[in-house]
């Protein structure tokens, strides 16, 4: 009973955290202004009707979507790993899904616009799959989870020197469109792009919710889960693909964005007090969607008249996060 | 005689380039109601074979049968109603808690969520007593000693409720009185509940005191498998389990 009416508080606050977002922005306006905006529709010439429908409805539904997915990919590579330090940003999966977009954006792969945010979101996909290929193949061979984030942070740092490679060749215009992009934010999430990324998130949710009882069994390790009759390599490949697919669909449309899938599974577990996947990836999905919607509505109101990007706010509040996350892991290793 | 609800044909195992035979052409059965201690050298291959009797180790050659099945021929799901196994190495499981832990037992009869049902509870709560362990339940096994999670690795193989117990080293890490409950609790098990139940130990004493049959694997692939008293009058058994040079061993004599 108490883990219900933790998570009735938790979709509570959800719910409050989207108005938040949703109220925030460089133009000021009230609820009542909001909700008449809401109510009236799209394709208004009215200015508020035009911010709302146009601009913050997109970036909040991205927020929302991107923080859920985001916290879900980071929950299940930590499990995928046996790793609390694992997180799509930190072992290189957004840099797999950038050097796809680099690809994309710089070296001018373009088309017709609805084809062109599939060949974004499908470039970012196989950059991310890419370097999930090769955590894969190196987590056996690094066994403490330092090592593993440090060949995380190796590989995104080795990924970040090709990206830099393809901009010098790039024309101002693509560099610029991609330089706004590598600064993480859903300000630029366009109707266009939510067609896109809210079934790949959704979808995705979904296998993951299908996936939590193989999950689970994981946990015991690959042996003892093939003794109670989980299918440990279909798990794994199938839990490797669904972290990448989501965290590359966040990276094309709304750019890098770290530590909200590293630090809100733990926030989760904190919360909910439960550690097992059937909690977490609900817990997880809705604390990272809390996360992300808070951090985007304060970088729109922290410093007046200027928008933050998101992944400023974030990593501003998540790398004292990721630190005590770190020092605790330690102090556990030691005890 | 009843027949074997577990067996193996001619089976040989090794490990490594270099191919080192850990047991060649080995015929053994277990049967319901039995207790079994496996015994050996570390090294002698006790953990890969009882793998290997799970299901999740291909043998070289040979095959391993229950109630005359093929392990081949049975699906992981199928085959996870049928037996437990619980390893002694020290998986990733540190962020479960001990009761999360022991439910995983009942993995294989959840539906696709995996919801645990009210008979489920009970089963589990029934095999953290059956092992003393309800102390041990929210706490995280992280927090827990090796001889804690051996125990919760016994109730995690209770709770799957299985004819077949398949346990690695279940009595190392345990203080003396803990060695005493578990090793009776495994003989009571077999004769009340008629489980089959093999178990790899370190421990002779409690190994040739309690057990029905043993086996031993011997270097070079060779095994015995026999009664208490039979192992004991084995010469190369006797070496190889250092018999001979343990004048506090009284066994038979």
């Amino acid at each position: 009973m108490k883990f219900r009416r933790v998570a009735i508080l938790l979709f509570a606050l959800l719910a409050l955290a989207f108005v938040l977002d949703l109220l925030s922005g460089s133009s000021s306006f009230g609820i009542s202004e909001v909700v008449a905006a809401l109510k009236a529709g799209p394709g208004s010439t009215l200015a508020a009707q035009e911010i709302i429908w146009e601009i913050r409805l997109p970036r909040v539904l991205a927020a929302l979507l991107a923080g859920s997915v985001l916290a879900v990919s980071g929950f299940q590579m930590q499990t995928l790993f046996r790793n609390p330090l694992a997180g799509p940003y930190e072992l290189g999966l957004s840099a797999g899904a950038g050097v796809g977009v680099a690809c994309f954006l710089l070296l001018g792969w373009q088309g017709p616009s609805f084809l062109a945010q599939a060949g974004l979101l499908g470039a970012a996909m196989l950059g991310a799959l890419a370097v999930m290929v090769l955590l894969v193949a190196l987590a056996p061979l690094l066994r403490s989870p330092a090592a593993l984030l440090l060949a995380g942070l190796l590989l995104s740092s080795g990924l970040g020197a090709l990206i830099a490679a393809m901009q010098a060749f790039s024309g101002a215009e693509a560099l610029q469109s991609f330089v706004n992009w590598t600064l993480g934010s859903m300000g630029g999430v366009t109707w266009g792009q939510l067609a896109w990324l809210t079934p790949v998130c959704v979808l995705g949710l979904i296998a993951a919710s299908f996936g939590t009882k193989s999950l689970t069994a994981l946990m015991l390790g690959e042996d003892e889960a093939r003794t109670l009759g989980s299918r440990v390599k279909l798990t794994r490949m199938g839990t490797a693909a669904c972290a990448s697919i989501l965290a590359a669909a966040v990276t094309a449309f709304c750019g890098p964005i770290a530590f909200i899938g590293l630090g809100m599974p733990h926030v989760a577990r904190w919360v909910l007090g439960r550690t097992d996947p059937r909690a977490l990836i609900p817990g997880s999905a809705l604390l990272g969607a809390m996360g992300l919607l808070v951090c985007d509505a304060l970088s729109q109101i922290l410093i007046p008249g200027r928008v933050l990007p998101v992944n400023v706010v974030v990593s501003a509040l998540g790398a004292p996060l990721a630190l005590l996350l770190l020092l605790r892991y330690q102090r556990r290793s030691d005890s | 005689m009843k027949s074997p609800i577990l067996s193996t044909q001619g089976l040989c195992l090794s490990v490594g380039k270099a191919s080192r035979i850990l047991c060649e052409d080995l015929n053994f059965s277990l049967h319901s109601g039995e207790l079994v201690a496996l015994l050996g050298r570390n090294g002698s291959g006790k953990t890969t074979l009882l793998k290997a009797l799970a299901g999740i180790r291909t043998p070289e050659s040979g095959r391993v049968s229950f109630n005359g099945e093929s392990v081949g021929e049975i699906s992981a799901r199928r085959r996870a109603h049928l037996l437990a196994l619980t390893l002694s190495s020290r998986q990733g499981d540190g962020v479960l808690s001990g009761e999360e832990f022991v439910a995983l037992g009942r993995w294989p009869h959840t539906p696709w969520h995996g919801s645990l049902s009210d008979a489920d509870r009970d089963l589990i709560q029934r095999a953290l007593e059956i092992t003393g362990t309800p102390s041990l339940a929210s706490l995280s096994m992280s927090q827990l000693s090796d001889g804690e999670r051996q125990k919760l690795g016994l109730a995690r193989a209770l709770a799957q409720e299985t004819p077949i117990l398949l346990l690695d080293e279940p009595l190392s890490h345990l203080d003396a009185p803990s060695r005493l409950y578990e090793i009776a609790l495994l003989r009571r098990l077999a004769s009340e509940e008629n489980k089959a139940i093999l178990f790899s130990c370190h421990d002779l004493d409690l190994a040739f005191h309690s057990a029905d049959r043993l086996l031993v694997l011997l270097p070079g692939g060779a095994w015995f498998y026999g009664t208490p008293v039979e192992v004991a009058s084995h010469t190369v058994c006797r070496e190889t389990l250092g018999l001979a040079a343990a004048p506090w061993f009284r066994y038979g004599n």
